[in-house]
């Protein structure tokens, strides 16, 4: 047995030397004929009909690679559309004490309501629209939506209690008076944020449909567009309107807009209206967020985000005050990236939920 | 509007197209010096391009595309060989007249040619981006998926057959 063990090392340590050996020589064998054959193997061109059909595989390539996206970018809005859905119809079918409370308390769209307002299909060949953007409107006592109005009515409700029983209570009439007061100029700063959005949200869908058409005069090239709004949440203390917008010439390119109502003051949020005066919110969630991506890339390899790659300067360094983020239905901030932002293309548009553990001590009470 | 904050950068698929139509004359050459047609040679560029696009969401790192894409051509060469053969009267007719025109062409060492077609693919793949594209043995490497060492060594090993051929 030893006796193999030493042939075998004596055997190995030949074969190194001889690889070495091949290494220092490889420069040294010179075919001088292969000189001519390079000739003639670089003087092979492709000849032009040949190239004709590269040029429409390409073509197929990425018309193939567009229709895939545009399935995927559909699929996952007709999830989020059903799952808003479910909570609308599901659940009064079921369970009489849930219809009792959603007619009670105005649990969706007490204020705010998203009618459809830009609605455009297009669809030839190479190009195909879908377009279906909603309005915001602050509910009107008179539309007879009671359901949806419920806060607004009992507003003046209290007013009208308050007018009737004048004589006896003055105290109470002048806290009735005030609510009633607060509540009208919260009315009226609501009605400002819904303006505002509106407008940016007509902006966008009006550009992009624009641009969308000027597509079709061209000759060339495939051209997509989907423009989408919906509610991701409404409840007493937040609204909140997505815009979910996806282009696409050639390769697609999906990205969002989040317009995030703070319903205890009207006013639009911005992300560092959550966290206390002077907070270093920006530093703690991006470091959770990377923190995030990390922990999910280790658990799945088909994961990747730009965190530690070579080239520096596309990788995730910090959040901004400008960051796209929404509170989602359960009032948890939402970090949302829009495609290729933090991650490579295929990703998609990607999100992070910021638990509540981890920006407690900075949160505003 | 600004769509990507900040950094613009090429998608994965913007990149892949740009290089087919930068290089598709490389990945042409080397399909015809295995397959020795025209037909199949542009075949297999083709559906060599499609797949590289197709699955272009899966480069992880941009800076390898190229080797990505010249991996997938090679690939893609394999896979024709493969197949069997479809004598077809265009493919005999094609093969036939590259055999007379080389033998037009004196400067044209027909043995050493067919002692390189004879070699395994993948030796006779070293040597061709070897010694007629000029890759680094690097760049080999990782169009092979291989290391270094391992090239040099088939890369020797080829070029002592072709030697010894010469010498007969």
């Amino acid at each position: 047995m030893t006796g193999n063990i030493s042939v075998k090392d004596i055997d190995s340590r030949e074969r190194k030397k001889d690889m070495e050996d091949k290494i220092i020589n490889i420069e040294n064998i010179e075919i001088k004929e292969l000189d001519s054959l390079k000739e003639r193997y670089m003087d092979v061109k492709m000849p032009e009909e040949q190239l004709d059909k590269l040029k429409r595989a390409i073509e197929k390539g990425k018309m193939d690679n567009r229709k895939e996206q545009r399935k995927r970018a559909a699929a996952r809005f007709a999830a989020n559309a059903a799952a808003v859905m479910a909570v609308f119809i599901i659940l009064p079918n079921i369970s009489p004490s849930v219809a009792y409370a959603m007619g009670r308390v105005p649990v969706l769209g007490n204020l705010i309501e998203l009618v459809t307002w830009r609605d455009y299909k297009y669809e030839d060949e190479r190009h195909q629209a879908d377009v279906e953007v909603g309005k915001l409107e602050v509910a009107r006592g008179e539309t007879g939506k009671i359901v949806l109005e419920d806060s607004y009515y009992e507003v003046e409700e209290a007013m009208d209690v308050a007018v009737e029983e004048n004589v006896n209570n003055s105290m109470e009439e002048m806290e009735a008076e005030e609510t009633f007061n607060d509540s009208m100029e919260v009315k009226e700063t609501l009605k400002n944020s819904v303006d505002d959005i509106n407008v940016q949200v007509e902006e966008i869908t009006e550009n992009l449909i624009a641009e969308f058409e000027t597509h079709l005069q061209e000759e060339m090239g495939y051209h997509d567009l989907v423009v989408k709004s919906e509610v991701v949440a409404d409840n007493d203390k937040y609204f909140t309107l997505k815009l979910l917008c996806f282009q696409a010439a050639g390769s697609g390119y999906e990205w969002n807009y989040f317009y995030t109502i703070d319903m205890a003051t009207g006013k639009q949020l911005q992300l560092k209206d959550l966290f206390k005066e002077g907070a270093d919110y920006i530093t703690v969630i991006s470091e959770e967020i990377k923190r995030q991506m990390r922990e999910q890339m280790e658990a799945d390899d088909n994961v990747c985000y730009w965190l530690e790659e070579e080239m520096e300067e596309w990788n995730f360094q910090s959040i901004t005050e400008e960051t796209t983020f929404y509170l989602n239905e359960e009032e948890k901030l939402v970090i949302s990236f829009n495609e290729a932002e933090v991650a490579p293309a295929y990703m998609g548009v990607v999100e992070f939920k910021i638990e509540e553990d981890v920006v407690k001590d900075i949160l505003k009470q | 509007m600004q769509l990507i904050s900040g950094k613009k950068k090429k998608t994965n698929e913007q990149l892949v197209e740009e290089i087919l139509l930068e290089q598709y004359e490389q990945y042409y050459r080397l399909a015809y010096s295995y397959v020795k047609n025209e037909a199949d040679a542009g075949d297999i560029v083709q559906n060599g391009a499609y797949k590289a696009l197709r699955s272009s969401h899966t480069l992880r790192q941009q800076e390898y595309a190229k080797t990505w894409i010249y991996r997938i051509m090679l690939n893609e060469i394999y896979a024709h060989l493969r197949q069997p053969k479809n004598e077809s009267y265009e493919f005999l007719q094609e093969s036939r007249g590259y055999e007379a025109e080389s033998a037009e062409d004196e400067y044209v060492n027909i043995d050493l040619q067919r002692a390189l077609d004879s070699l395994p693919q993948q030796d006779k793949a070293i040597i061709t981006m070897k010694y007629f594209e000029d890759k680094k043995l690097e760049e080999i490497a990782e169009i092979l998926d291989e290391n270094i060492s391992t090239v040099k060594s088939r890369l020797y090993r080829s070029m002592k057959k072709l030697q010894l051929h010469m010498a007969e």
